[in-house]
């Protein structure tokens, strides 16, 4: 066959194939709608732990693998016992502590009356946005290597003296149309007015919850809203070889200062970034495991739901593959024509499949604080496809062989 | 141009051999206009499927246009079926859901010919058979007669060498089986092999040649015009 004539073979034999579906397009729809699915969920899993990856090794690059977080326990409210939140008495117990810790930046979400789900409505000069809160020490940039990127984080003296200060994330700016100029910008933030001395960078998301879209000053969020606030700290181990020993030194201390009963659970929890990590990406992994596994077996379903329709399909067709073979088509054109209806409806299942994954990925991550963006590897979308031609193909090969296989004379005598 | 020597075909449904056709020899030579013709259950339908190669004898060697086709594969078989045979069936085959220009288009869905030249040559055929409103008709808006024409059209779309027909008439009524057996006949006279299986004799003395078959066996071989009815 010369090249010309394979080409026009292919595309007589890929139309009829699409016309053939098309002359069915419910049952096509029908039979695909297991890949769809399946695919949309394999998609959609990807995407979001893709993402969440994707948050984990940015935040814990920058932080340094010295880096230590005192968290609360959330544990332990969560199993109907009293949760004592820390507060001032244990952040100052902590930078007395004579081991070898850096200075120890403290901070606290922050809820006003009226906070949401997703945090507070802010507004600027005629433009609103709901977004969440964060009240710092002055020395969270060090801890976390996240500095301004325009204007200058608070000081001390701004917390000490309850000034109405904020700074507002890089997004945060852009969606309010928010620029730092010779006369500070003016938020406001429920019944409070603070004025805006710098620009952090990104959103305000994280693993580590160390990102918010406005971050205040300890000192005046105290003062708004005290019972609030429970802090969590974090400071870098100056040896790092000695990480147990500063770890349990500040169990040590942190339970004496609160008074927890010896066999009584701690009201936090001491992390250590290379640990979290670990801990985080162990998590993510095993989560995605199990999901990816549910999802194979749906697949599977679906894959029967395939070769069950198609052998219908097959049946149904008898008299027709009949009168093909009579004029003219061969065993092989037969089987060729079946198993690429079949790979033609998972590959356009798994493509359906991944633009509703995507879609429900970015619904999903809307909801997670700690992703930034939802991620689509492209080799995942390439195995994706592959997959779904290869699983087209197997499901197809039976209907398509007995299809092959029927008599002509029997077929075209069936009425 | 198509030659038969001893073929015969046996069925053995259940281990009862039943002989559809004792062995016949026989000779078409193109451009002929015969009719095999005899009683339901003769072996008319299984004489043709093997000229037509949808099936394959027991014993004896077929050749067609010189080539022995016993030792062919199924590959092979269908291109000879596709490039040198059409077929005419007496529920005309067509597919419902395809419109009649698509029908008669799909003998060559399965080549090498470009679609616009598939497309070009179906709508010429059937000006041909008289369909040219009909073109975008689907079969269950056809007559019986303009559905048979479809089929011939679809039949003649790879220029076979040889047109078989098995009962073309079956579902028609008086008016249009006489309308479907003048194509076929005004075919013939332009130079078309046609080979007519029918039970009507009125059908069968049409034909320029016919061959009468009683229970698989060949009881007579005009080359005369079929004559004297009492033979079937
Ligand atoms: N697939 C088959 N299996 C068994 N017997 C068959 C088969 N096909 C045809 N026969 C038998 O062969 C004989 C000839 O059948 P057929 O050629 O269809 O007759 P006609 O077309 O003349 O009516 C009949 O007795 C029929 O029962
Ligand atoms: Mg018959």
């Amino acid at each position: 066959m010369t090249a010309q004539a394979k080409f026009y073979y292919l595309h007589n034999h890929l139309r009829s194939c699409l016309n053939e579906l098309r002359s069915h397009a419910l049952r096509s729809m029908l039979t695909t709608l297991g890949i769809v699915i399946a695919v949309a969920g394999v998609i959609s899993i990807v995407a979001i732990t893709e993402g969440m990856n994707h948050s984990l090794v940015k935040n814990f690059s920058q932080l340094g693998t010295e880096t230590m977080m005192v968290r609360q326990n959330i544990f332990k409210a969560m199993n109907n016992d009293v949760l004592q939140p820390m507060t001032e008495r244990e952040w100052f117990a902590l930078q007395n502590l004579q081991t070898g810790i850096s200075a120890v930046a403290a901070f606290s979400r922050v809820e006003l009356p009226g906070t949401g789900v997703s945090g507070v409505r802010i507004s600027y000069a005629g433009r609103s946005q709901i977004g969440r809160l964060l009240a710092t020490s002055a020395n969270l940039p060090q801890m976390t290597g996240r500095y301004p990127i325009d204007g200058r984080y608070f000081a001390d003296s701004d917390s000490d003296a309850r000034r109405r200060v904020c700074l507002v994330s890089e997004e945060l700016a852009a969606t309010l149309n928010l620029q730092l100029g010779a006369n500070k910008p003016l938020l406001q933030i429920g019944n409070f007015q603070l004025q805006v001395i710098g620009i952090m960078p990104g959103g305000n998301r994280d693993i580590l919850g160390t990102s918010a879209d406005v971050y205040l000053p300890l000192g005046f969020a105290m003062q708004l809203n005290p019972k609030d606030i429970a802090l969590e700290f974090g400071f870098r181990s100056l040896d790092e070889s000695n990480t147990e020993h500063i770890k349990r030194q500040v169990n040590q201390l942190l339970r004496q200062i609160q008074g927890t009963r010896p066999n009584e659970t701690a009201n936090f929890v001491i992390e250590n970034a290379t640990e979290l990590k670990q801990f985080q990406t162990d998590t993510l992994g095993t989560i995605r495991t199990v999901l990816l596994l549910v999802i194979a077996i749906s697949l599977i379903v679906g894959c029967i739901g395939i070769m069950n329709v198609m052998l219908a399909s097959v049946s149904e067709r008898t008299r027709e593959i009949g009168l093909l073979r009579a004029i003219g088509a061969s065993q092989s054109y037969i089987q060729s024509l079946v198993l690429t209806e079949a790979a033609i409806l998972t590959t356009v299942g798994a493509l359906a499949g991944i633009l509703l994954g995507l879609g429900i990925a970015t619904i999903i991550a809307a909801g997670i604080p700690q992703i930034e963006q939802v991620i689509l590897p492209p080799a995942a979308v390439v195995l994706t496809v592959c997959c779904a031609i290869l699983v087209g193909i197997a499901c197809g090969a039976l209907p398509a062989r007995k299809a092959a296989l029927l008599s002509p004379i029997t077929a075209l005598n069936l009425e | 141009m198509l030659e038969l020597h001893q073929i015969s075909k046996h069925y053995q449904p259940g281990g009862q051999l039943i002989e559809a056709l004792k062995p016949i020899s026989l000779t078409i030579k193109a451009g002929e206009y015969l009719a095999i013709t005899g009683t339901s259950g003769s072996g008319k339908s299984t004489l043709m499927n093997i000229l037509g190669l949808l099936d394959l004898p027991s014993r004896g060697d077929y050749l067609l246009d010189g080539v022995a086709i016993s030792s062919m594969n199924d590959q092979q078989l269908s291109q000879i079926r596709s490039e040198k045979i059409g077929f005419v069936f007496q529920s005309f085959h067509l597919l419902n859901h395809k419109t009649a220009l698509e029908n008669v288009m799909l003998p060559q869905t399965f080549g090498t010919v470009p679609l616009s030249d598939i497309r070009q040559r179906a709508t010429h055929l059937l000006q041909q058979v008289g369909l040219a409103e009909r073109i975008q008709h689907k079969p269950a808006e056809l007559s019986g007669g303009q559905r048979q024409r479809v089929a011939i059209a679809r039949a003649l779309m790879n220029q076979p060498k040889v047109l078989l027909a098995d009962e073309p008439t079956g579902n028609l009524d008086s008016q249009t089986t006489l309308e479907v057996m003048a194509l076929l006949e005004a075919l013939n006279q332009q130079g078309q092999t046609l080979i007519l299986v029918t039970h009507e004799p009125e059908i069968a003395r049409r034909a320029r040649r016919c061959l009468v078959l009683r229970d698989g066996e060949v009881v007579s071989d005009h080359l005369q015009r079929c004559t004297d009815p009492t033979q079937f």
